[in-house]
């Protein structure tokens, strides 16, 4: 006989039931069958069958199913997901998140990342497994201030911003459930503020992801572990003795013992072991001039941004005048609604209204775009498939209307469509349509891999958007090779980072995943956008646009080397030991 | 053939009003009426298919799976209601001749015996049932859910486990048959009382409990088999854990006695200080993490109603007389098991305490002196001799006029002598 050991716990819900047999509130049978029924389509069995899978939004594959197994039943909820670049960990990890919490485990959850994949993060739970989080740069999250930590039950959060003092000791004192660290190699050093953060944070299921666990010596791979699993691998001096070569901290000895440790902890999928080859794709670039009254615009408004961006205090008025600058880049009309903002805008000052007056009829006045010719002189090139991507809708509609003048057959593909809209749009594409003309928002989850040309109309300034657009035609299911098309004006801000990016360190030609790692290692933790952005501010000549530019460009080609070797340094020590298949 | 999801989803629908059509193979129509489509928040006229394959064929059918959000608004509607709903039991053969002598060959009566009560026939009362429908959940780091039903006797406040078992062959009917029963009593009640309504949200909640604590025995080779693999989870994570805060901490003394540095040493007493607050926030993690649960949820109740036959008899021996009703279950065709009045526990072996109480074997005490026998509800009045220690009742004790101790006749005097 047990000895009773747990908790009995009765649910306060039934109270009404009990009333309703107290009053004589009967219901009809077929109803009291439903209930039953109700509950038991809804019940909950181990982990050998994942409840999950009917509730996401995203087709996964065979590995990634069963590396979330691993860590439900073998990590027990605490593992490090290290797979190679681009097989999806974020899925893994949102598929074990969305399995714990269906089943009532989890409900308060922190997400850790470096500070420009937030978003993408917050999009990616949202769009693939329909969880809501919030990020803590969200209005509504500040406007709590450090009530907030407590106040919402699924936050995702830069480690930078939640490691700071203060911040630290409100998240310190919170029991998460889960704690999800993405590119968890930045606690390789114990000594770091980073790392005993970590460490310190209440959990009862961890996951770290991390494609480069290891990057410089062993012991990093140590401190990672030890965050997780305390003792799991020793303490750091026995590690040391019994892992590590004397005098070569990089370079492992006894490697099955090692090996049988580490396969309680860390699961590593490599593209080879899974099978994930994908066809080569190609990039080119369609470089052209813009018309004389496009140059002059883009001119005004570059002027107009510059001059206004060190003036501007408020992070609002800076983020309006780069989507104008970002909008000027697109299309003469992608900037109308941005104008009409700043028209009625009391942050900025009467000349600079009057400004903006200016170039708004300036922009009106625009008749020829040379963007658009280059397009139709590329469609008509050839009658293959295409998606043309464009991120303004404004763009979208001035496309939409130049195609259906010009002949080509279209169909367009927008965030405000309804889904059975959507579903119809890409099916009609995949059908007799030539061309899918979209913002972002198209086919995220979607398979379109029965096209393989994409034309970026308009180039995004962060390289991860880049990526994104590039990742719905580039994929599983893919047996062509893929051929990217982009857009270019001479001298506006997107060639200089087209040309970076494609000369400088081939991104398109990279795997899906790698340019974030690669993005990474640069020693400047902001965004992208923002980095290309302050260049652009703060440079008075194209003279010196080109030459930081060129810089950034350096120390991408520095980054991505460095990448390279870490990359090979971590295939040399794990190879193919750690794999699901 | 129908899936589970369908069947429900559909039944669900049909019971809502609407009309069903199956125009094709794979799919189903439903016309909703407007004030329930308007309540539930959907369309009024929805086609659906819950094939893969045909999804395909239709795009403009809603493929219905589980986690569609649709199927969760029905799921959710569905809770909303069918909590309770009331079952009557009409048994064939309501009579039982010679009740009398069926009752005193079942009921073993230690001490005493059972007399008719004059001119007294058998009554018919109604008895009722709770089938308390709950989900269990299981819970450490995983969890695991399962539907268990108990069947609660309202009127004895014990689990039917009897009727339980033959559940599948029960014929309920939505009336009862029989025109002006009376209720029979309570034969429990946590205040002690018999008069209350065997219905009352009093006992209703007690008998909650009670049948909470009979899933959890109903459960407990699952409890038990989980509790095993679960400390033994939890044992090899604080082994882990307490060795390498051991190792640590040692290591850390060992460097701290060899180094002679004012600065690192008290760089190495924080990192002292750190492991040992560090090791117990571990094992506390470790403790909550595998922490074994089990949590009801009660989802709905069934009440079933049963006519049962009672029948007043007389119990008596030399020292008291009480009368009980004896109740015959003409369905389970048996006479039910009174209840010990000291434990409430069933039972067909029964004593008379000298005080009138009825009671089970487990809860008497016998005084060794003139072996009156009392129950647990009277053992204020049962002692021991201050000399050999056996049971003395108050009838029996002799107190000493020196020390004022109470003996039994044999040890009279001796109490105080050295």
């Amino acid at each position: 006989m047990m000895t009773q050991d747990y908790d009995l716990v009765l649910s306060p819900d039934g109270q009404s039931i009990l009333a309703a047999v107290a009053d004589g509130a009967f219901a009809e049978e077929s109803l009291y069958h439903l209930r039953l029924q109700a509950e038991r389509l809804s019940l909950i069995q181990g982990f050998d069958e994942l409840i999950s899978l009917e509730a996401i939004a995203v087709e996964l594959f065979p590995y990634q199913l069963r590396t979330a197994q691993t860590a439900l039943r073998r990590f027990r909820g605490r593992g490090l997901l290290c797979d190679e670049v681009g097989l999806g960990k974020t899925i893994e990890a949102g598929l074990v998140l969305k399995e714990y919490m269906l089943r009532g485990l989890v409900k308060k959850v922190l997400i850790l990342t470096p500070p420009g994949l937030t978003q993408q993060w917050r999009e990616e739970m949202a769009n693939k497994f329909l969880l809501d989080f919030i990020t803590h740069d969200d209005p509504r999250f500040q406007a709590l201030g450090d009530k907030a930590w407590e106040h919402f039950d699924r936050v995702i959060a830069s480690l930078a911003t939640a490691r700071l003092t203060g911040t630290r000791q409100i998240i310190q004192r919170i029991p998460y459930d889960m704690v999800i660290i993405d590119e968890a190699h930045h606690l390789k050093n114990r000594a770091t503020v980073s790392w005993r953060f970590a460490n310190s944070l209440q959990k009862k299921y961890m996951l770290m992801l991390t494609a480069t666990p290891v990057q410089n010596k062993l012991d990093e791979l140590y401190n990672l572990i030890t965050v997780l699993k305390p003792g799991q691998l020793k303490t750091e001096r026995e590690f040391k003795r019994r892992f590590v070569v004397r005098g070569d901290p990089r370079s492992p000895k006894n490697r099955g013992l090692l090996r049988e440790l580490l396969a309680d902890v860390m699961v590593r999928n490599t593209r080879a072991q899974v099978h994930i080859q994908l066809p080569r794709r190609r990039a080119y670039t369609v470089r052209l001039q813009l018309t004389p009254e496009e140059q002059a615009l883009y001119e005004g408004v570059s002027h107009f941004v510059r001059e206004s961006f060190h003036t501007q205090a408020g992070t609002v008025q800076k983020f309006i005048l780069q989507t104008l600058q970002r909008e000027v880049g697109s299309s003469a009309m992608a900037m109308r609604p941005t104008l009409e903002k700043l028209t009625a805008s009391r942050n900025f000052s009467p000349p600079q209204r009057s400004e903006v007056a200016r170039l708004s009829e300036q922009a009106a006045a625009v008749s020829r775009q040379a963007k658009a010719q280059a397009l139709l002189k590329l469609l008509a090139a050839s009658s293959e498939k295409a998606l043309i991507f464009t991120h303004f809708l404004a763009t979208l509609d001035y496309l939409a209307t130049l195609l259906e003048e010009a002949g080509p057959s279209f169909v367009v593909y927008r965030g405000d469509l309804t889904q059975a809209q959507k579903h119809e749009a890409i099916a009609t594409f995949e059908g007799p349509v030539q061309i899918l003309l979209s913002t972002e928002a198209a086919g995220e989850g979607r398979n379109l891999q029965f096209c393989r040309r994409m034309i970026n109309y308009d180039l995004p300034w962060n390289p991860m958007r880049i990526e994104q657009r590039v990742g719905r035609i580039h994929r599983i299911g893919q047996t062509r090779e893929v051929e990217i098309y982009n857009l270019s004006a001479e001298d506006t801000i997107e060639d200089h980072i087209l040309r970076i990016l494609d000369s400088k360190i081939n991104m398109f030609e990279l795997v899906i995943g790698e340019m974030d790692m690669i993005l990474g290692n640069l020693a400047d933790e902001r965004d992208f956008d923002d980095i290309v952005m302050d260049i652009w501010a703060r440079s008075r000549t194209p003279e010196e646009v080109e030459a930081e530019m060129e810089t950034l460009g350096e120390e991408l080609v520095q980054a991505r080397q460095a990448y390279e070797t870490m990359k090979q340094y971590d295939e040399t020590l794990f190879g193919k030991d750690f794999g699901v298949e | 053939m129908a899936n589970e999801l369908e069947t429900f989803v559909l039944r669900f629908f049909e019971s809502r009003g609407a009309l069903l059509d199956r125009p094709a193979y794979g799919l189903v129509d439903v016309v909703l009426p407007d004030e329930v489509s308007q309540r539930l928040g959907m369309d009024s006229y929805l086609r659906l298919t819950f094939d893969e394959e045909v999804a395909i064929a239709h795009s403009e059918a809603i493929h219905l799976t589980y986690g569609h959000p649709l199927v969760d608004r029905i799921t959710e509607a569905a809770r909303e209601v069918g909590h309770v709903i009331h079952w009557y039991i009409n048994p064939v053969r309501l009579e039982k001749p010679d009740l009398f002598e069926v009752i005193r060959e079942e009921m073993g009566l230690a001490n005493g015996r059972l007399q008719p009560a004059k001119e007294a026939k058998p009554q018919l009362q109604i008895h009722h049932y709770l089938r308390f429908n709950f989900k269990a959940a299981f819970v450490t780091d995983e969890k695991e859910e399962e539907l268990v039903s108990i069947l609660m006797d309202v009127n004895s406040g014990q689990p039917a486990w009897e009727l339980d078992e033959a559940w599948g062959r029960v014929f309920l009917e939505r009336e009862l048959h029989l025109p002006d029963v009376s209720q029979a009593p309570l034969a429990w009640h946590p205040d002690g009382s018999t008069e209350v309504s065997p219905l009352s949200e009093e006992s209703l909640q007690v008998l909650q409990e009670r049948a909470a604590q009979a899933v959890a025995q109903k459960a407990s080779p699952a409890l038990e088999a989980l509790q095993k693999r679960t400390a033994r989870r939890l044992e090899l994570d604080l082994a882990r854990l307490q060795t390498f805060y051991d190792d640590t901490e040692a290591d850390l003394q060992q460097r701290l006695a060899r180094t002679e540095d004012e600065g690192r040493r008290r760089s190495l007493e924080e990192k002292l200080a750190f492991a040992q607050a560090d090791r117990e926030h571990k094992l506390a993690d470790a403790r909550a993490k595998y922490r074994l649960r089990l949590v009801l949820d009660l989802i709905n109740v069934a009440l079933i109603s049963q006519p049962k036959l009672a029948l007043p008899v007389w119990i008596e021996n030399r020292y008291v007389s009480i009368q009980r009703n004896f109740i015959w279950d003409p369905l389970l065709h048996r006479v039910e098991p009174m209840l010990c009045d000291a434990c409430q526990a069933p039972t067909f072996h029964l004593h008379l305490c000298t005080h009138g109480h009825l009671a089970c074997d487990d809860c008497m005490l016998y005084c060794s002196a003139c072996k009156r026998e009392f129950c647990k509800l009277c053992q204020a009045d049962v002692g021991a001799c201050a000399v050999c220690s056996q049971p003395l009742c108050v009838y029996s004790q002799i107190r000493c006029p020196v020390c004022g101790r109470v003996t039994c006749q044999e040890h009279q005097g001796q109490c105080h002598r050295g």
